[in-house]
C-alpha cells in the first residue's frame, strides 16, 4: 500500500516525482528539480538517493538502463496516481483558503 | 619505487549522533597536516600531507550496493570527493570548494535515516542484548548467592558482564535519547539536526571516564568480596581474580588520566594507548574465561542441586533453658542458613555424597547444630544397637569428626556435614580428608 507510507508528500518529494515524469538519472533529477522550482528547491544527493530508495520500495518509481553503470529512473503508474492525488490535495487546499485569504 | 607514506591510525570512537564532531576532527587533522585516508576496521587512518583548510561531510546513507555507486557519482558531480565508507552506511566526503552544495538537504529524512541506522547498528544491538541478558540473570539471583563458599560462580560471571557493558550501553542509550529529543525538536522547527560537536564530545568523554572509574571501583569491590571468600578454596581462582581487578582498575584510571591529559598527549602515544587498552581487555577476558573454567569445574564437582533454608530456634531444638543466658540468640528468629546439596564427587571411588552446610554467626547456634548432628544422626542409632558402630568409629582430627559413612567439620561460622553411601578401598578418614580439602582448600 504505497499511499499509506507516503500519505502526504513533502515538498522535495513532490518535486522529485514531478521531475521523474521523464526518464532521468541522479544528477539530472537534481538539476530538473531546481529548474522546475525556479531554483527554489535544491536537493542534495544524500536526500535524493534516500528518497529514490523509498519511492522504489513503494513502487512509485522504477529503474531503467539497468545494464549501464549509472541507473535512470522514471515514475510508474502508481507514482503518477500518488502525484495526481497530491496535486489534488494541494489544489483543494488552495481553493479552500482562497476566499478567506483574499478577504484578509 | 616510490616510498609508501607513513600511515597514522586513530581510534574511530564517533557514533552516529556525533557526525559534526567527526567532521571537525577530520578538519582539525587536515590543519595539522594529516590527511584522512580511510577506515581500517575500527580505526581511522591518516597520512602526512600539507596543512590545509578543507571541508568534510559525514553522511549516514543506507543504500543498496548498486545504488552506492550512483550516490557517490552524484556527490562527486556536486563537487565532493569521496573518501571512504564506514560499516556500509557512514560515507565520508571532502571538498575544497566553498560553494559545494550540501549532500543532505532534507533534515527530516536525514533524521529518520540516522535514527534507524543507530538503532539497527550491529554493535549497539549486540552490546544491548548482552547487557539485558546479564541484567536478567543477575536480577533473578539473591545477594546471598555471592557469599562463598556457596557463591554461584555463574552469577559472578554475569556481574562481570554487567560491569563491563553497563556503562557504555547505558550512556549510549541516555545520550541517544537526549540527542533524539533535541534533534526531533530541531527538525520540526525546520532547523538542522544538532549533531554533537568536538568540544561537547570532549566534555562528554571526560565525564564518562569519571563514571567508568567509579564503576571500576564498584566492580572491584564486588570482585574483592568474592575473592576473599574464594581465597581459601581455590588458589588459581584467587590469582586470576586479583589479576582481573588490577587490569580493570588500571584500565579505568588510565582512561580517566588520559581524558584529562589528552591535550598534552603526543599523537604517537595514542597508538601505544590503544595497544595497551587492547592488551588489558584481552588479559581481562582470558582471566575471566580461565576463572570461569576453573570455578565451574570445581563447582561441578561439589555442588549440583542446592536448597537454601533459613534456620530458626525451633529447627535447632532450643528450649527455654538453653536460651536463658543467650538473650541475643533467642531474640533472633533466623539463626542462620542451612544449605543442602545432593551431589556426587567426581571420582571413580566414591558414589553419591550429600552435603549439609549450616552457617551462623551465633556460636550457640553452631554448638546446637553440632549437638543435633551427634544426637539425632550418630548416637541416636543406639536405639537399634546396630548403628552404635558409628559412635565407636568416631575419629577426630582437629576440626574434623568422622564416623561410619558420615562426618562433620567446623570452620569458623560454617558446619559441614557429609554423608556418603558407599566407597571402595578408602578409609573413612581418607575420604573425609579429601572431601574436606575440596571444600576448604
Amino acid at each position: 500500500m504505497p499511499r499509506k507510507a507516503l500519505q502526504t508528500l513533502s515538498e522535495p518529494m513532490y518535486y522529485v516525482l514531478l521531475a521523474l515524469t521523464k526518464e532521468l538519472y541522479g544528477t539530472e533529477i537534481m538539476s530538473e528539480v531546481r529548474r522546475i522550482s525556479g531554483g527554489r528547491i535544491k536537493i542534495g544527493p544524500g536526500t535524493l538517493y534516500a528518497m529514490l530508495d523509498k519511492f522504489y520500495s513503494a513502487g512509485l518509481v522504477k529503474r531503467t538502463n539497468l545494464s549501464l553503470a549509472t541507473k535512470s529512473y522514471i515514475i510508474t503508474d502508481s507514482g503518477k496516481d500518488v502525484l495526481k492525488e497530491e496535486y489534488q490535495r494541494l489544489n483543494t487546499m488552495i481553493l479552500d483558503g482562497k476566499e478567506i485569504t483574499e478577504g484578509l | 619505487m616510490a616510498k609508501k607514506a607513513k600511515e597514522i591510525p586513530d581510534i574511530m570512537d564517533f557514533n552516529y549522533t556525533e557526525l559534526t564532531a567527526l567532521c571537525e576532527h577530520l578538519q582539525q587533522k587536515e590543519r595539522e597536516g594529516l590527511r584522512f585516508k580511510g577506515f581500517e576496521r575500527n580505526m581511522m587512518v591518516f597520512e602526512p600531507s600539507e596543512e590545509r583548510e578543507i571541508r568534510y561531510s559525514a553522511v549516514i546513507h543506507t543504500t543498496t550496493f548498486l545504488l552506492k555507486k550512483d550516490f557517490i557519482a552524484a556527490c562527486e558531480h556536486e563537487g565532493w570527493e569521496y573518501v571512504d565508507t564506514y560499516k556500509d552506511d557512514l560515507f565520508i566526503f571532502r571538498t575544497e570548494k566553498d560553494d559545494a552544495e550540501e549532500i543532505i538537504t532534507d533534515e527530516k529524512e536525514n533524521f529518520r535515516t540516522v535514527v534507524k541506522s543507530f538503532l539497527l547498528h550491529p554493535g549497539f544491538l549486540g552490546v544491548s542484548a548482552w547487557f539485558f541478558i546479564a541484567l536478567t540473570r543477575v536480577l533473578t539471583h539473591s545477594l546471598s548467592d555471592l557469599i562463598p563458599p556457596l557463591a554461584n560462580v555463574g552469577l559472578i560471571m554475569w556481574i562481570t558482564a554487567l560491569a563491563t557493558t553497563a556503562h557504555p550501553i547505558l550512556t549510549s542509550i541516555y545520550d541517544f535519547i537526549k540527542w533524539y529529543i533535541k534533534a526531533k525538536k530541531a527538525v520540526s522547527n525546520g532547523d538542522r539536526i544538532p549533531f554533537l560537536n568536538l568540544s561537547q564530545k570532549k566534555k562528554k568523554k571526560k565525564e564518562n571516564s569519571i563514571v567508568e572509574a567509579i564503576i571500576g571501583i564498584i566492580a572491584a569491590m564486588i570482585f574483592a568480596f568474592v575473592f576473599f571468600g574464594y581465597t581459601s578454596y581455590d588458589s588459581v581462582f584467587s590469582v586470576y581474580f586479583i589479576l582481573i581487578i588490577i587490569v580493570i582498575e588500571a584500565f579505568c584510571f588510565a582512561e580517566l588520566i588520559y581524558s584529562r591529559r589528552k591535550k598534552e598527549e603526543k599523537k604517537s602515544k595514542k597508538l601505544t594507548r590503544s595497544f595497551l587498552s587492547l592488551v588489558a581487555v584481552a588479559v581481562a577476558l582470558s582471566g575471566i574465561y580461565f576463572c570461569s573454567e576453573t570455578a565451574y569445574k570445581n563447582n561441578a564437582e561439589i555442588i549440583t542441586n542446592r536448597y537454601e533454608i533459613p534456620v530458626t530456634l525451633s529447627d535447632l531444638g532450643f528450649d527455654d533453658a538453653d536460651c536463658i543466658n543467650e538473650t541475643e540468640a533467642c531474640e533472633t528468629t533466623r539463626l542462620g542458613q542451612f544449605y543442602w546439596f545432593s551431589s556426587e564427587l567426581n571420582s571413580d571411588d566414591w558414589v553419591n555424597i550429600d552435603y549439609y552446610i549450616f552457617k551462623s554467626d551465633i556460636p550457640i547456634a553452631i554448638k546446637q547444630y553440632i549437638k543435633s548432628i551427634e544426637e539425632n544422626d550418630v548416637l541416636a542409632k543406639d536405639e537399634t544397637k546396630s548403628y552404635q558402630w558409628d559412635a565407636v568409629y568416631r575419629y577426630v582430627a582437629g576440626d574434623r569428626h568422622s564416623f561410619l559413612e558420615e562426618g562433620y567439620a567446623v570452620k569458623g561460622n560454617t558446619v559441614v556435614w557429609l554423608r556418603w553411601s558407599s566407597y571402595e578401598e578408602k578409609s573413612e578418614t581418607d575420604f573425609f580428608d579429601v572431601a574436606y580439602d575440596k571444600l576448604f582448600g
